[in-house]
């Protein structure tokens, strides 16, 4: 019997004519962050000595750049969502503004929400050398010696000291170091402080719709960092505080209330 | 609904009937294959010979003899290989291209010398692909078995790629021979040298050789240059011994050292790369009937790398958008030990053969990384060391038997394997997030059965048809299992091993036809394969792990996806239109899916949302491509012109899900000129690349950092030389 290799030819043949498909997506919802940066309630502008903080410092606003990480929703009925099944840790740098908005969740139940939180930073479990190794992320690192991790803050201006000199300012946050002595010397660090905190901000409450992606504006007020509960003088503490834990102790303070939100 | 479908694949359907007359012309396209079987050392045409015995014409397999090697520009056996049908190769710097065939790679490949002797890369980022261990010079011939029917030598996933370097039974009582063979690369300003002896008496051989090979950055065909230079050196020695009058025994090294080979498409390159393989082969036969025969071997391959981005920029210095030093080394130590033993004997009408092997493969590496930076006016560093691999190993033993069946007009072929697979390594890491585990190591043990036919019938003295099926299955393999956060060469992703991997199978079935109508001959082979539980890399969650390696987007894990199919086909026809001519085509296409993806869209690096894509195509699949060689060769003086072209069509049918990007098609011509001007001496010359032509393969790389492809080599002209005394 001649095999009949047509048919052989034929049915090796069929599957080089399978068609590309996409099934329709599935309705979801989602909530998106848009990250918003004020002074005095009005929108931040850049590289102007414009402003004024409660100790009277003189001073202008280069550049913010921070983390905020574990998000977490309060709704209505009492129940506790945690929306980022992705990325819970966002990066936000007012030089890129890709970074002002977030994705924060997917499929999250809709329904009235009654308030948020966050941490502010990372925290000590959260907070791992070499997390990030590309930029912009990875130019947040935090020293080894002087901790390890990223910065939660680097908030960069200028400010006028008392001589009326323009002088630059580095208000970083990150890990504190206790230091023998307080010398400032990194041999002699004994200890470490993590300085991350949960902010619960203001405003509220948000609705988060069935399907779409609802909105929610988080503002920081940047004057806040240099007051209640603490008045912070640029003066006093200088241009670099990443080996200075009583100067980071007070941005951490004085963070917590910084934020709102608004839909 | 139909119409739109299609439209998404070709455009429209001008571009259907296109594809259909480019696939129907695939069909038709003679090749250069048949003019090798002649005698005549002449008319060999490099690179596409083929050795057409009956074994071959059972499986679809092509050979490539050393001779063919030695005539030609490239240098490196990856590059070699992919001048032949539906083989093409990954390129990520100037050397040690890693083979793709019919769209299968990596460890879908089994790669191996002589009697099965394995060799683990060192490189996580896959610079040294089994290939790129072998020199040329060392080789005698290349098999290319383009299928799961290759079952005695191992499991063999979805092809075979048969190297055979040890020297046989003819190198005793060959005397005294020396060998030398140079090379000159002007493209590249590109030296090699290597000498090989051979002493044999009646009952002993002893064969040594050794080579360099100098190569600079090569420059493509828009004159840009591309950090591509390499430096390798390669010994090696046998020493075979009669036992009796009815076995031998061989004992053999090959040792391989590369320095400083670039790789613009990785994120480092290598600095060392030491390969050292020992191994021996005992053979027993029957002198009064020599099918009646034991072997028994054994070998340890040893493989030491280390990579580092000592050349690039940012270990120096600031780069930006980065605001620190970035450097970062890389060391891995692998190995494989193995041995075989079988016995094989005529029954009846059957030729058997059944055995038993055996391998170890153990793979420990550690990356460290440092950054410096400059904060408030003092330096600091940073460094973390982890491991990629922490005493891996990976134990295989298999028992295999196979039966052949010559009888009248039909040939057959029969084989099998089972093997029990071990897998363990030394790793703490776990990784897993709200109740999901998703990276622990435990030791695994699976349980693989493969199994191939193969029959050929003679329908007229003109026509053969023959017809192949099979299953193979394989484990993951030590970057599928164990690998821990790095670029592994699949794509720009760091990668996450899972320990808990599942077996890939292919279920593959290959349709051939040869057709020998007087002074041509036509050879048809069309395949379709079926993978179920296909490996592949999936998107992992950055809240669940974040990359390690500078450009890394994100982390993707091995994982099985449910199927993938590929089919496709090879055609070649060689004819000799008059005395001493000869022109050959060949041509090749495989069509690759998924049944099912899944698209992650991502809007800035955050998730917007999944897509599932149904038949989405498969990435990395090498384009329709054809290969016209036209050669005549001149009696006195021996001298033989020979002209290729070579066109490779566009890829347009990319993956969706992996967001891959199409490739432009390209037409290459080289010019050959082989010339014999003593019997013991060969000199060939020639320009590849002729018109310049700036151009890069679907599956070369892109250059670290950016959206650009790693362009080919532009025009270069080479010169080879070998004596032999």
């Amino acid at each position: 019997m001649r095999p009949n290799y047509k048919l052989l030819v034929l049915l090796l043949a069929i599957p080089m004519i399978a068609c590309t498909e996409k099934d329709p997506p599935a309705s979801e919802n989602g909530l998106k962050i848009v990250f918003n940066h004020q002074v005095d309630n009005e929108p931040l502008i850049t590289d102007q000595m414009i402003y004024e903080n409660a100790a009277g410092n003189h001073y202008e606003v280069t550049e913010i750049m921070y983390f905020i990480s574990d998000l977490t929703l309060y709704h209505s009925d009492g129940s506790v969502i945690r929306p980022s099944d992705w990325e819970d840790i966002h990066y936000t740098d007012t030089n890129i503004p890709e970074t002002l908005e977030w994705l924060a969740g997917k499929n999250i139940p809709a329904g009235q929400y009654d308030s948020l939180t966050f941490t502010f930073g990372l925290s000590e479990e959260r907070n791992e050398s070499f997390m990030y190794v590309n930029p912009p992320e990875v130019n947040m690192v935090w020293p080894e010696v002087l901790g390890g991790g990223y910065h939660y803050l680097m908030l960069n201006g200028w400010w006028e000291d008392l001589q009326g000199v323009r002088q630059p300012y580095n208000f970083h946050l990150g890990i504190g170091q206790i230091y023998e002595n307080n010398s400032g010397l990194v041999p002699d660090i004994t200890g470490f402080v993590h300085n991350y905190f949960t902010v619960n901000p203001n405003g509220g409450p948000f609705y988060i719709a069935a399907e779409g992606i609802s909105e929610l504006t988080l503002t920081m007020h940047i004057e806040s960092w240099f007051e209640t509960p603490f008045i912070y003088d640029h003066n006093q503490w200088g241009g670099a505080i990443m080996q200075i834990q009583d100067a980071m102790y007070i941005g951490s303070m004085n963070g917590r209330d910084a934020f709102s939100i608004k839909q | 609904m139909m119409r739109d479908r299609t439209k998404s694949y070709f455009g429209n359907s001008k571009r259907i009937i296109r594809g259909l007359i480019a696939i129907t012309a695939a069909f038709f396209m003679p090749t250069a294959d048949v003019v090798a079987q002649q005698k005549d050392s002449i008319v060999q045409l490099p690179v596409f010979e083929l050795t057409d015995t009956s074994v071959y014409r059972r499986m679809p397999v092509s050979v490539i003899n050393a001779g063919s090697l030695e005539q030609i520009r490239e240098v490196d056996l990856g590059e070699i290989l992919r001048r032949q049908p539906n083989v093409s190769g990954i390129r990520r710097g100037g050397y040690a291209l890693d083979p793709v065939v019919r769209g299968f790679r990596y460890s879908q490949i089994s790669v191996f010398l002589d009697e099965g002797i394995h060799i683990e890369g060192g490189c996580p980022n896959r610079m040294d692909p089994v290939l790129a261990h072998i020199e040329p010079e060392q080789v005698n011939s290349l098999e290319i078995v383009k299928g799961p029917y290759l079952l005695q030598y191992g499991p063999a996933p979805s092809a075979s790629i048969h190297i055979k370097t040890r020297p046989d039974q003819s190198a005793f009582n060959r005397g005294f021979h020396a060998t030398s063979h140079t090379g000159f690369d002007a493209g590249r300003n590109g030296l090699k040298q290597h000498i090989s002896l051979l002493f044999s008496a009646e009952k002993a051989f002893l064969s040594l050789g050794g080579g360099i090979k100098d190569y600079d950055n090569y420059t493509d065909g828009n004159g840009k240059e591309w950090n591509s230079s390499f430096t390798k050196k390669d010994i090696s020695a046998d020493a075979g011994f009669k036992t009796g009058k009815s076995g031998f025994l061989i004992l053999s090294y090959r040792g391989s050292f590369g320095r400083d080979i670039l790789f613009p498409a990785l994120p480092m390159d290598e600095k060392k790369g030491n390969t050292n393989i020992f191994s021996g082969y005992f053979e027993r036969y029957n002198p009064a009937n020599p099918e009646k025969r034991l072997t028994l071997s054994a070998y340890h391959s040893k493989v030491y790398h280390v990579m580092d981005n000592s050349f690039r920029p940012q270990y120096n210095e600031v780069v930006p958008p980065y605001n620190g030093i970035m450097q970062a080394t890389a060391i891995a130590d692998a190995s494989s030990t193995g041995g075989r033993f079988s016995i094989s004997y005529p029954f009846k009408n059957l030729n058997m053969l059944h055995g038993i092997d055996t391998r170890i493969t153990t793979k420990d590496g550690t990356r460290d990384m440092r950054m410096i930076m400059i904060m408030d006016g003092q330096e600091y560093t940073s460094e973390k060391k982890i491991n990629l691999w922490r005493d891996a190993l990976i134990f295989n033993t298999g028992l295999f038997t196979s039966a052949v069946l010559k009888k009248g007009k039909t040939e057959a072929f029969l084989a099998a394997r089972l093997d029990l697979n071990h897998a363990e390594s030394g790793d703490t890491l776990i990784v897993a997030k709200e109740g999901n585990l998703w990276y622990k190591s435990t030791p695994v043990n699976q349980l693989l059965f493969s199994i191939s036919g193969n029959i050929t019938y003679r329908l007229t003295k003109k026509t053969t048809i023959g017809v192949g099926l099979a299953r193979s299955q394989r484990t993951g393999d030590m970057q599928e299992r164990y690998i821990k956060f790095l670029a592994t060469g699949f794509d720009r992703y760091d990668y996450l091993g899972n320990p808990q991997i599942k077996p890939e199978t292919n279920h593959q079935a290959d349709l051939m036809l040869t057709y020998r109508p007087g002074k041509a001959q036509l050879l048809v082979n069309l395949f379709i394969s079926r993978i179920d539980n296909y490996i592949t890399g999936i998107l992992l969650p950055p809240n669940v792990a974040r990359p390690l390696s500078q450009g890394a987007p994100g982390v993707k894990q091995f994982g099985n996806i449910d199927a993938a199919v590929f089919t496709g086909l090879e055609a070649s026809l060689s004819w000799i239109p008059f005395k001493n001519s000869n022109i050959g085509v060949s041509g090749a296409y495989t069509f690759a899916y998924f049944t099912k993806a899944e698209k992650i869209i991502l809007e800035n690096n955050q998730l917007a949302g999944t897509e599932i894509i149904k038949n989405d195509p498969v990435p990395e699949i090498p384009a329709l491509d054809a290969t016209m060689i036209f050669s005549y060769k001149f009696r006195k003086p021996r001298l033989k012109p020979q002209l290729t072209v070579r066109a490779v069509a566009a890829q347009n049918h990319v993956s969706i899900s992996y967001y891959e990007e199409k490739s432009p098609g390209y037409v290459i011509t080289d010019l050959a000129l082989i010339y014999y001007p003593h019997k013991l001496v060969s000199l060939s010359a020639g320009v590849s690349n002729l018109f310049d032509i700036a151009y890069y393969d679907h599956l070369n790389r892109r250059l670290l950092g950016s959206n650009e492809k790693l362009y080919e080599p532009g025009r270069s002209f080479y010169i080879n030389l070998k004596i032999k005394i």
